[in-house]
């Protein structure tokens, strides 16, 4: 938009044309107040708290020129009534006054009118002390109190809007804002009002009540008291606490938040703002579920099995034990007899020190960040290769934007990327939807596209198709090979047999193409369900991006959703069996934790390294595993199912109470701070791995050669055991470096990981700090109009992006996928496990969102349904080759028939034992009691 | 002098002409046959144009000047039909629908028409269930006879009419709260612009005119400019329905060319017939609830746009409220402002909360009979803060009774207060 | 709710007996408008029309007919005065409130009535046999005081007829 000048109280200055207002004078440095009016939603208008005095140049009706008067000045027409500044847009030459009697009457005005209604509770209310009702008040209302005090209308309060938001109707002033985020925002219409006039109030009417994974949001943005959350009610003043920056580890979008401390308490969570990331917002999930920090049943001290139970033991004595075990393990078997799982929540120092442990110290490649389960997918590397560019921001993303999100449900797996994605189209972007079932996301989209079950790759080839049918091959600009293999495998089917077998129209199958390839910017975001039909599908999404010619550059490539805050990072820093940090492939590979429990199981593996996974809570392999090896030492938070078989247990520090980086979705690198002490005696993952690592080097246990060729054997033996997709160009062969085991700090492990491991060059805790331009965001610090709260404001950092890998040209791209799995199984259903922001995730614990767990049930479709005449609430049995699992039928009417959903992870409901893979088929029988 | 033909209360002509076939037989419907077959659109609009006939609303806005503001080529349009008379003391929408529904409806087809519309709603207040049954009678006889559906008359030209009723809220007339209402949402006013004519209904153009505004089309069409401008005055051509109300003999619609003294309509026997007991007058409303009072020195006024808003209030919707010195001005003030504040839909701060606050300070003077030092410049500010400062017209008619009572009886509230 | 849509909602109230005709014409109703949500409001008024009153779940219902977040139907249910969420009398009595019925003396009447049925406008009587209600201006200011009773307009009501006529419904 062009720029227009405008003139706000005698200060002339240029601000795009459209812009409101509100927003031109804040570029001027000129505070409105404003209630009604947020920056992220259109305005409305309703408060009245904005209105100025407009004015226009006179025009002269003959020429359409500005009028001047004798001193050469245009001559100005002022509007006859004052305006609403949120809902005028700028034009040139306008003047705006904002300090005039008038002016000042009618602010005054509006501030006495909503105090009329206001119970004047500040002492005892939550938001006193960042509440913009107050600071405006100070600012522009009334000294005294004209109303009569008895007059005050008296509400019953507070009522409970559901189980996390509670509202209180005398403070609330009717602004809407909380209304209008979950409609336009969240797309969670879940609130509304009732009655109209003075007896308007907000209401929840939906079952259950405020079903929203954006709810604490609306509390954020009220600009009173009015909403309040059940997490923070009544706890504490909020001038009292001192906010630590930090990052949420609980999906892979990285939020970036504060730990709201009084003293070492947690008091709350609240969104630090990222444009970035997630801008201004905070998934519920983040926002109240990080009262695992605090729980009472942490681990606060080392743990030694004695028999059939535990004995509390000092560091020294754990540690050392932990060390002469491994060494002896190590010493007779070789490192090949030893394993370790790390969670990928777990920081990049973290991770990147686990996995030097255990190929420089014990000799093993035997790593991996997955639990092991049958349904576990193949390691994702095209999220990394094909990552979206450095310098990519959403925010700034609209039209000329085309986003395919295949086979994910954002809301469940990553659940701010909806607020994300939903802004995108608002702005202009095109949205399409791929799944095989409805999910949230789909009802923002601008088309959708509902894939037959398993027709998914048949989908992703007819788009290929049609791109290379459009020459899009012969513009591909990357290092790549493979093509003719592609060609061959997706021409070898006609668009209509393609279109068919995806159960897609042609002609919606050739507009995506063509907005993909028309696309100035285009992203493709892949979740658990595309991964779980195997490497086949997620190559041809990877083939689609490039031949699209969406890699390698700013907002565009390949979003990859993977499960917990770090898979990106265990990845990219090398906790696999295959590949070192930065994707060097290895000549000889680990065993994969798939491989793992077997392995244990008959005795090739004998010592196990487990932090922060709790495979024994659902895993009957693991369990038998776990009995089976000879030393087990486990890392965590809390006493888990498999901490009960460790032989020894490590207590470990939380997220906030230790520094650490994590790399997201995007390959947005952050850091995040300690808010307070590690709890009891724990400490952070990665010094408990240094400790380990440096009593072994005293020991001087080394890797011995003939260890690791072993290492290789099983590993042949592994399918897909070409998982690293880029094929490095010649094998990097670094000379061994000596072992470095003396960190002080996180941060120089960060320092070396920037040294040493393509693409997080430059990576340091000196260059994450920065924060950028203030005011990036469209805002000036602690501005009431976003907020009034101190803790939105980002001092801390913003992180920093990586480049894709393909973009630093040391990978050549292949293009040839693998062949489709083939399925053997005639079995009717195919089985998915749903993952759910509220499944069985035990950080939850402790938190608001227990009640919201979800309940085991096995979700079937109406047809489904009606054929076996199951009704809701029914008890039902799924049967897959290898076990059964029954559990209460729901009958989901948008369900496709042919597909059987279960909540992912729940504790009761153990999915992997009746798994074949990562795609399981069952067949559906209703029991009868 | 009555008139000799009405254009609007034409059962004065001809009693039965609620009946279709009277309707027919004394020309009804031949307007709009001959305009579908003879005349085009544009031409239609031009005769509205040059005819002067102004909203009957409130606003008086020429009426052809609103439909050129449609913009060109831009369809589909939409006809609304406002017949959600709420406010205290109008009542001539609710009884032309009862007595000559007929040309309600030949009125809203013939705009529809000119304006290039083939989808037209009216709006009934949800209270008026009997009217609504009459219209939607009305309508399917004219569908039977071949005046509405599809190619009517073999022109052609389609059109549909649906009644919608309202339920319950003065707000509905606004004319942005009507369209709300009209998608079944809550009855709240829009921003302004987009304007109706430009984004309506459905984000459609739309034009949106009252019933008696309508029901003069077609008479314009049939009689002819010329015609239509021999009533009333340059400025305010054509007739008025009057509602008049209050301490008046014959309280009741009459329909008087503009321009017709306020003496006239009080006190001939044709019209109200003068005050009850021959009481003198103390407060007339000329334009319904949310006009600034006059009085009695204000008799002569000529009831047209023009001069009563030169003594200073406005002939809205020509309902007429006449009140003898039996009442108290902050009694009157406190029931109307009680209307507004029960009416207010709460989208805005200062129609919300100041509506709230007048009734508090007034029901506590006027019912209660207890004044405080500080309760008259407390009530001129409440006023005066939302006076101009409102979201629609609602907040801004709350102004206008304790204004007028304010300013023209302020012993009447020092009496309060001195006890 | 994604996961928590029911299966093939359909119209159903605790209340209702299987045999009720009402709901098949609600059904109609809402048919007619292919479950348009913009037909909120003229469903609102057929199922007021057959209830007599709105119904929590008859509110829930007809949001999931008309595809309607329920606090969207529950505010425009409460908005518009003309809808009522609690029974009405078996007889009910209107008193018209505008100006012209006001200045004609409506308070007083209305005043009367309530100490005759020892109710405040707006409820109904515990033996639920008549309701008791205020409108503003009910567009009858040329019969005022005009009053509604049980459907019928009475102009210029004069307090004791009135009475008298409640009374006798009363019995």
């Amino acid at each position: 938009m062009p720029d227009v000048t405008i003139t706000v109280d005698g200060r002339s200055f240029s601000v795009p044309a459209g812009t409101n207002v509100v927003d031109a004078a804040r570029m001027g440095g000129i505070a409105i107040p404003v209630f009604c009016y947020h920056p992220r939603m259109p305005a409305v208008g309703m408060c009245r708290m904005c209105l100025v005095q407009v004015g226009m140049p006179k025009l002269d009706p003959a020429t359409r020129q500005p009028l001047m008067d004798a001193q050469g000045q245009p001559v100005i027409a002022l509007m006859p009534k004052l305006q609403t500044g949120c809902t005028t847009p700028v034009s040139e030459g306008m003047v705006i006054n904002t300090k005039t009697e008038e002016v000042q009457f009618a602010q005054k005005g509006v501030l006495e009118f909503l105090l009329t209604s206001h119970p004047l509770d500040c002492p005892v209310c939550d938001k006193g002390g960042e509440c913009p009702l107050q600071n405006l008040t100070m600012e522009w209302g009334p000294g005294q109190s004209r109303f009569d005090y008895n007059d005050k209308v008296h509400f019953e309060k507070p009522v409970p809007l559901g189980d996390l938001i509670l509202l209180d109707r005398e403070r609330c002033i009717l602004c809407s804002r909380c209304v209008r985020f979950q409609d336009e925002l969240a797309d969670d219409s879940v609130l509304g009002f009732d009655h109209r006039g003075r007896n308007w109030m907000i209401v929840s009417k939906s079952d259950p009540p405020f079903a929203s994974k954006f709810s604490g949001n609306t509390t954020d943005i009220c600009p009173v008291g009015a909403l309040t959350t059940a997490d923070f009610r009544f706890k504490a003043r909020v001038w009292e606490l001192s906010s630590k920056p930090g990052i949420c580890t609980l999906c892979p979008v990285g939020c970036n938040l504060n730990f709201d401390m009084r003293h070492d308490r947690l008091m709350r969570v609240m969104p630090r703002e990222n444009g970035a990331v997630n801008d201004i917002w905070l998934c519920d999930k983040g926002r109240f579920g990080h009262r695992f920090i605090e729980h009472e049943s942490r681990l606060h001290a080392p743990l030694i099995r004695h028999g059939d139970h535990f004995v509390e033991a000092s560091w020294e004595e754990a540690l050392t034990l932990v060390a002469e075990k491994l060494a002896a393990v190590q010493s007779a078997r070789g490192g090949s007899a030893i394993a370790g799982l790390a969670a990928p929540r777990l920081s990049n120092e973290d991770l990147y020190l686990f996995q030097r442990l255990f190929r420089e110290q014990l000799g093993s490649n035997n790593l991996d960040h997955h639990l092991g389960s049958p349904d576990d997918g193949d390691h994702d590397d095209l999220g990394g290769l094909l990552a979206v560019g450095k310098g990519t921001n959403l925010m700034e993303l609209g039209a000329g934007t085309t986003v395919l999100v295949f086979g994910a449900d954002p809301e469940e797996e990553a659940p701010l990327y909806l607020l994300r994605l939903r802004a995108l189209v608002q702005r202009g972007a095109q949205l399409f939807v791929a799944n095989q079932r409805a999910t949230k996301l789909e009802r923002s989209a601008t088309q959708a596209l509902r894939y037959s079950v398993g027709g998914e790759l048949a989908l992703a080839r007819a788009l290929v198709r049609e791109l290379l049918e459009r020459g899009a091959a012969e513009r591909i600009k990357l290092k790549h090979s493979g093509l003719d293999a592609l060609r061959k495998q997706v021409l070898a089917q006609t668009p209509e047999q393609l279109a068919a077998a995806a159960g897609i129209a042609h002609e919606q199958i050739v507009a995506l193409a063509t907005a993909l390839l028309e696309a100035e910017h285009g992203l493709i975001m892949y979740g658990a369900e595309a991964r779980s039909a195997g490497l086949a599908l997620i190559e041809t999404l990877g083939a689609l991006a490039v031949l699209s010619g969406n890699v390698g550059k700013p907002n565009s490539g390949m979003i990859a959703l993977l499960p917990g805050g770090n898979s990106r990072g265990a990845l990219d820093l090398g906790v696999r069996p295959d590949a070192r940090p930065g994707y060097v492939l290895m000549p000889q590979r680990g065993l994969p934790a798939q491989q793992l429990w077997s392995a244990a199981r008959d005795g090739h593996v004998r010592a196990l390294w487990i932090a922060g996974l709790d495979p024994a809570a659902c895993l009957p392999d693991a369990r038998e595993a776990l009995t089976a090896a000879e030393f087990v030492v486990v890392q965590e938070l809390f006493m888990s199912e498999t901490a009960r078989m460790a032989d020894v247990v490590l207590p470990a520090a939380s997220v906030a109470e230790r520094d650490g980086t994590y790399t997201n979705a995007e390959r947005r690198v952050q850091r995040s701070r300690a808010a307070r002490a590690p709890h009891g005696q724990s400490r952070p993952d990665w010094q408990i791995f240094q400790d380990v690592a440096q009593m072994l080097a005293d020991m001087m246990v080394l890797p011995h050669p003939r260890v690791e060729a072993e290492g290789a054997k099983p590993a042949k033996a592994a399918k897909g055991a070409k998982t690293a997709k880029g094929q490095n160009e010649q094998v990097v062969t670094r000379p061994p470096e000596p072992p470095r085991w003396d960190y002080l700090t996180p941060d120089e492990v960060a320092a070396e990981i920037a040294e040493r491991v393509p693409s997080y060059g430059g990576v340091t805790y000196e260059a994450l700090a920065a924060t950028g331009n203030p005011g990036v965001w469209g805002r000036q610090a602690n501005e009431a109009v976003f907020y009034d709260g101190t803790s939105y404001e980002n001092t801390e950092g913003i992180g920093i992006a990586l480049p894709s890998l393909i973009s630093t040209g040391r990978f050549t791209l292949s293009l040839s996928p693998r062949p489709a799995p083939v399925v053997k199984d005639e079995r009717p259903l195919l089985l998915l496990a749903q993952p759910l922001a509220y499944g069985g995730d035990p950080l939850l614990r402790g938190s608001l969102l227990e009640r919201q767990l979800a309940q085991p049930a096995i979700v079937i479709s109406q047809s489904d349904a009606e054929k076996l005449n199951i009704q809701n609430g029914d008890r039902v049995r799924i049967v897959s080759a290898v076990g059964e699992l029954s559990a209460a039928a729901r009958v989901h009417a948008d369900l496709p028939p042919g597909l059987v959903m279960v909540p992912a992870g729940l504790p009761g409901l153990c999915l992997s034992r009746i798994q074949t893979g990562p795609r399981t088929r069952v067949s559906l029988v209703k029991v009868v009691v | 002098m009555p008139l000799s033909e009405y254009i609007i209360m034409r059962e004065l002509n001809h009693p039965d002409i609620n009946q279709f076939a009277v309707y027919r037989r004394v020309g009804g419907w031949e307007t709009y046959a001959a305009a579908l077959r003879e005349q085009t659109p544009a031409a239609l609009v031009q005769q509205v144009k040059d005819s002067g006939l102004r909203g009957r609303g409130g606003a008086g806005f020429p009426t052809g000047v609103k439909w050129g503001f449609l913009p060109k080529g831009v369809y589909p349009r939409y006809l609304l039909c406002n017949c959600d008379e709420s406010e205290p003391g109008t009542f001539n929408n609710h009884q032309i629908i009862d007595r000559n529904p007929h040309q309600v409806i030949e009125g809203v087809a013939l705009s529809a028409y000119a304006i290039e519309c083939h989808t037209a709603y009216i709006y009934m207040r949800g209270e008026f269930a009997s009217a609504a049954l009459l219209l939607e009678q009305a309508i399917a006889e004219a569908y039977a006879a071949g005046f509405l559906g599809k190619n009517i008359l073999g022109t052609g030209y389609d059109l549909d009419i649906y009644i919608h009723r309202g339920a319950g809220a003065y707000i509905c007339g606004e004319e942005t709260a009507l369209m709300e209402s009209l998608e079944g949402k809550l009855g709240q006013p829009r921003l302004k612009p987009p304007f109706p004519a430009v984004e309506g209904l459905y984000g459609k153009p739309t034009i949106i005119n009252n019933v008696e505004t309508l029901a003069n089309v077609p008479r314009i069409i049939e009689k002819g400019v010329a015609w239509y401008r021999s009533h009333g005055t340059e400025k305010s051509p054509g007739t008025k329905c009057f509602s008049i109300s209050g301490h008046v003999n014959r309280p009741g619609n009459y329909e008087l060319p503009f321009g017709v003294p306020l003496r006239e309509l009080i006190e001939s026997p044709e019209y109200a017939g003068g005050m009850r007991g021959g009481r003198p007058v103390k407060i007339i409303i000329p334009g319904g609830a949310s006009a600034p009072w006059l009085t009695a020195k204000h008799l002569d006024t000529p009831l047209d746009y023009e001069g009563v808003a030169a003594a200073g209030s406005m002939l809205g919707s020509g309902a007429v409220i006449v009140l003898d010195d039996s009442v108290k001005a902050p009694h009157v003030a406190y029931k109307m402002d009680e209307f507004f504040k029960h009416e207010s839909c709460g989208k805005c701060t200062p129609c919300r909360e100041g509506t709230h606050w007048l009734v508090k300070v007034l029901h506590r003077m006027a019912e209660e009979g207890h004044g405080e030092a500080n309760d008259i410049p407390t009530l001129h500010s409440i006023y005066r803060q939302m006076e101009g400062n409102c979201f629609c017209l609602l907040g801004e008619s709350a102004v206008m009774p304790i204004k007028s009572a304010l300013e023209l009886f302020p012993e009447e509230f020092e009496a309060i207060v001195k006890g | 709710m994604t996961t928590s849509s029911p299966a093939g909602t359909t119209l159903q109230t605790k209340t209702q007996s299987s045999d009720d005709n009402r709901l098949k014409l609600l059904e109609a109703t809402m048919k007619r408008h292919q479950h348009r949500p913009d037909a909120l409001i003229e469903v609102l008024h057929k199922a007021q029309e057959l209830y007599g009153y709105l119904t929590p779940e008859l509110l829930i219902s007809v949001a999931q007919r008309l595809h309607l977040p329920p606090s969207r139907v529950y505010g425009v249910a409460t908005f518009y005065h003309f809808f009522s969420l609690v029974p009405p009398g078996e007889h009910n009595c209107t008193i018209c409130l505008g100006t012209a019925c006001y200045v004609k003396g409506a308070a007083a009447i209305l005043g009367e009535l309530e100490q005759q049925l020892g109710l405040q406008a707006g409820q109904t009587s515990a033996d639920g046999k008549i309701s008791l209600l205020a409108a503003r201006c009910l567009g009858a200011c040329g019969i005022a005081p005009a009053v509604v009773l049980d459907g019928q307009v009475i102009g210029h009501a004069i307090p004791d007829e009135l009475q008298t006529r409640v009374a006798e419904l009363l019995k």
